[in-house]
């Protein structure tokens, strides 16, 4: 596994105790060997379930006689549609029982026999018991018996899939994903119909058990790549995962870096993009956003919308937004060296235009940067935070009036509202939120050595930047490919999108194992 | 000793091509042109491109000296060569790596100090810089190789420019008389310009080991050295077109002057401060250079001395080349020592390396059994 040079460790020190007597490390699979065995008496395992669950108002149970014997139906309301256990379980048991008084039912029988639910399950323990209860599933016990049967009834409450919010598109198709994860898998199944689409189930976090999907293609995917993400994966132990940046910060390979190496999204077609180019995506329980990986540093700057624009001009946009990445972070900083420390490199006509705005300024221009941008910060939290319809007026009033009050009272000249307003802007350019959130951090980390150096620190702050960036990897794929190192192939869609029939091949950075798009059609076997 | 450790990360023989070229521009275009039209006056751009000649020469020897030792580094072959003697040169070439980074912070700080920062201390610029440096050689080959290979593209797109726009100012009768040299100065010069392409040599000798298809590492060294040897060249072109040879003699960065004096065409007025940029690369190309031998000065170290951890070893080099260039006490000697490590180097290139040469092919069946064995 020589392409993964820094592969993280889980060492995740949180382990915590699984609140169900189970051998399960969090994963899915043979769990619960060493945890309670059902038993044969119906009550012994009534009263194990009500022990474990201490009895809570949400679980209910259900008597029922089934030929003779005695039977429950446990399930926990609010998350079970209750008419689905009247028609799959109740009502086909019943009609069973009548017509076969004299049977003696075997529980293997009864999901092809018997019952009319389209998917059932056999639970091995309390644990998984648990687990299907608050997924939606009822749990039927049958007195003589030392399994239990889960049936899936679930009806709890979803969200409809919705135009994507964070990455809307013109044309194209608008449909995001929701936070039910084996609705996302049917929706990027939709998309790629294809036969080869594997997904590798996990279950990660002792108390929260939380699925997670390892999505690829097959024959496109490298397989080197599948197995170091699976077992990265094996290697989380925790407690809890609520959302996939749990997982994400847990198996990245550069946690520490304000760079993310892994594309979040919630576009089921950038989802069905990035399978088709050769990368593998990660789909966790309960988070609309889907993890894309491995991906470069260039990858952040490619839209989706790219693909359905016209070339030129998703060329156009594509460097609109190289642009806008290096003033959002440089802006500042380079205002400050340049007005502070070297005002004689600036053209004279602009300089004495610059120097005129600040006539009165009582503060240098690092303070008068970090007073505007801390208000711009502030808003910019408390918008987010706010009710939507409140919010939005708080932010324009908010920014039209303290940014032309701190002008008008002389804090900040207007040269400077111009450029921190540019660099905040420009900052919302970049294709990724994520990606964005790492810009705004450089901000402030140019700044320092910009303020001890001036141009020079400058420099050398944009230096260490950059070989930052060079140091990064995403499971083993060097971050600034393909520029360095060199991919001739990749440059095309880099910083240019050529036209789609010219896209013959596949990204040779992310080492796919079919390099053609196109690949010839498989006899189906 | 050991040879370099099979965990460490290796990189292509491609990235031959930028280590080879960062370390040849980084000084080459600052002292370069001024060396070369101060000794070739109007002859100075031939003089370049036989320099060049010369310094492909070099660089064949180098790797191919390199590449009999793939796992092992300058250090280690020349000890493994010649026994406990090898010690001698082996220290001689740390040293001079140490004493040339000393000089270049040094005088990268004096630079800095006279353009940008006139009433900052020259330690906090040298600190400054050296952090900077620390950084990067601590993030590793891999990382510096793609940090290259990008300051290339970076630098093409600012200096390429700035050459084509040098004939617009040429004063055409600066190149005449076109052969005004003696003999000795035709003999002479082409070492002086080699001299100019100091530090050529150090990024197959030093890193050679670090490279995984070695056997393919000399053409993308040759065309490293090809694009730095434009630029220099170039450079020299320009400025000698531009203010001939008397003005060259009395500036002391002709290729900076000639950034500032630069007069851009009508619909490019907005880029009227050209210079800025070319500071920035001029501030980037000594910083690569210094990550460069730090990197190598480093192993040294390690190989040497016998250090285990590359972070402490890195640690102490940085120490030693902070506190050397604190210590050189006025411009005039950082001018010294730096012809002076520049006329080591060639001695070095010119002098260690040919005759380590003729000992591998006198030794040269125990040298393979060496080979073999490592």
């Amino acid at each position: 596994m020589g392409l993964f040079g820094r592969r993280r460790k889980a060492a995740n020190k949180d382990k915590e105790e699984a609140p169900f007597p189970s051998g399960s490390s969090g994963q899915s699979g043979p769990s619960g060997q060493q945890g309670y065995q059902w038993h044969k008496s119906l009550q012994d395992n009534l009263q194990a379930i009500q022990d474990a669950f201490g009895s809570p108002e949400t679980i209910k149970l259900q008597h029922l006689e089934v030929s003779g014997r005695d039977a429950a139906v446990v399930f926990a309301s609010g998350l079970v549609d209750l008419e689905k256990i009247a028609v799959e379980i109740m009502q086909p048991l019943s009609t069973w029982s009548r017509t076969h008084r004299e049977a003696r039912p075997e529980l293997h029988d009864w999901p092809q026999g018997v019952l009319a639910a389209a998917q059932t399950s056999t639970v091995r323990d309390l644990s998984d018991a648990a687990l299907e209860l608050f997924n939606g599933s009822a749990l039927l016990l049958l007195d003589g018996e030392d399994r239990v049967l889960a049936v899936a009834v679930d009806g709890y409450a979803k969200r409809s899939p919705e135009p994507p919010r964070v990455d809307p598109v013109i044309r194209g198709a608008q449909e995001s994903m929701t936070e039910t994860l084996l609705d996302n898998l049917a929706m990027v199944r939709r998309t790629v119909p294809d036969r080869r689409l594997r997904t590798i189930t996990r279950r990660v976090g002792t108390r929260t058990r939380t699925r997670v999907e390892v999505v690829y293609l097959q024959d496109v995917a490298d397989p080197d790549l599948v197995t170091e993400v699976v077992h990265r994966i094996d290697a989380i132990e925790c407690g809890g995962i609520l959302e996939s940046r749990y997982v994400e910060e847990r198996i990245q390979d550069h946690p520490w870096s304000p760079f993310p190496t892994m594309l979040d999204t919630e576009r089921v077609d950038a989802v069905a993009q990035a399978l088709l180019q050769g990368q593998v995506v990660i789909m966790v329980d309960r988070t609309p956003q889907a993890l894309i990986l491995p991906v470069t540093f260039f990858e952040f700057f490619r839209s989706v919308s790219d693909y359905s624009t016209p070339v030129y001009f998703a060329t156009f946009a594509r460097w609109l937004r190289f642009i806008s990445f290096f003033l959002s972070f440089t802006l500042p900083s380079l205002y400050v060296a340049l007005v502070g420390y070297h005002p004689e490199v600036i053209p004279t006509k602009l300089a004495l235009s610059i120097l005129g705005t600040r006539q009165g300024i009582p503060f240098p221009a690092v303070f008068e940067v970090l007073i505007l941008d801390l208000m711009m910060e502030v808003l910019r939290e408390a918008t987010v935070r706010m009710p939507r319809n409140v919010g939005q007026t708080i932010g324009v009033v908010g920014g039209i009036v303290l940014g032309t009050a701190v002008v008008q009272a002389g804090i900040v000249s207007n040269t400077m509202l111009i450029i921190v307003s540019l660099s905040a802007v420009a900052s919302f350019a970049a294709a990724n939120f994520t990606f964005a959130q790492a810009i705004r951090i450089l901000k402030y980390v140019l700044l320092v050595p910009t303020v001890m150096l001036g141009l020079v620190g400058y420099v050398l702050g944009l230096t260490v930047i950059l070989l930052h960036l060079c140091s990064l990897d995403s499971f083993g794929v060097p971050y600034m490919s393909p520029l360095a190192p060199y991919r001739a192939g990749d440059i095309k869609d880099t910083f240019t999108r050529v036209p789609h029939f010219l896209m013959t091949r596949r990204p040779q950075t992310y080492h796919p194992s079919d390099m053609k798009r196109s690949a010839k059609r498989q006899k189906q076997t | 000793m050991k040879p370099v450790k099979a965990g460490n990360k290796l990189i292509s023989s491609n990235e031959m091509m930028p280590l080879v070229y960062c370390a040849t521009v980084a000084y080459g275009i600052i002292v370069g042109p001024k060396m070369l039209v101060e000794f070739g006056r109007e002859a100075s751009p031939l003089l370049s491109a036989l320099g060049l000649g010369l310094a492909v020469g070099v660089i064949i020897l180098s790797v191919k000296m390199a590449q009999r030792f793939p796992h092992l580094t300058a250090f280690q072959w020349i000890i493994r060569l010649l026994g406990p003697l090898g010690y001698v040169p082996a220290v001689t070439l740390l040293l001079y790596l140490l004493a040339l980074q000393s000089v270049h912070a040094y005088n990268f700080a004096v630079l800095l100090q006279m353009l940008f920062l006139d009433r900052t201390p020259l330690p906090v610029i040298i600190v400054g810089g050296m952090a900077a440096a620390f950084y990067g050689v601590h993030l590793g080959i891999e990382a510096l190789s793609r940090f290259f290979r990008i300051i290339v593209y970076l630098e093409y797109l600012v200096l390429v420019p700035l050459l084509l726009l040098g004939p617009s100012s040429f004063t055409w009768t600066h190149f005449m008389p076109f052969y005004p040299l003696d003999t000795r100065t035709w003999l002479l010069g082409p070492l002086v310009a080699l001299g100019s392409y100091l530090g050529y040599a150090h990024a197959p000798l030093g890193l050679l080991p670090y490279v995984r298809d070695h056997e393919r590492a000399l053409r993308p060294s040759l065309v490293g050295l090809a694009l730095a040897g434009l630029i220099i060249t170039g450079a020299t072109t320009v400025t000698l077109g531009v203010f001939g040879p008397e003005t060259v003699r009395l500036t002391a960065y002709p290729t900076f002057e000639y950034s500032q004096v630069l007069r851009m065409p009508q619909p490019l007025m907005f880029l009227s401060r050209y210079s800025l940029f070319f500071g920035i690369v001029w501030v980037v190309a000594i910083m690569k250079l210094a990550m460069l031998d730090m990197f190598i000065s480093a192993i040294g170290v390690q190989q040497i001395v016998g250090v285990r951890n590359f972070k402490v070893a890195l640690a102490g080099v940085t120490l030693v080349v902070a506190v050397g260039a604190m210590l050189i006490p006025n411009p005039r000697v950082g001018e010294q020592l730096v012809v002076n490590v520049a006329l080591l180097g060639v001695a070095l290139s010119l002098g260690l390396l040919p005759l380590l040469g003729l000992l591998v092919v006198l030794l040269r069946r125990r040298a393979d059994k060496v080979a073999q064995s490592s």
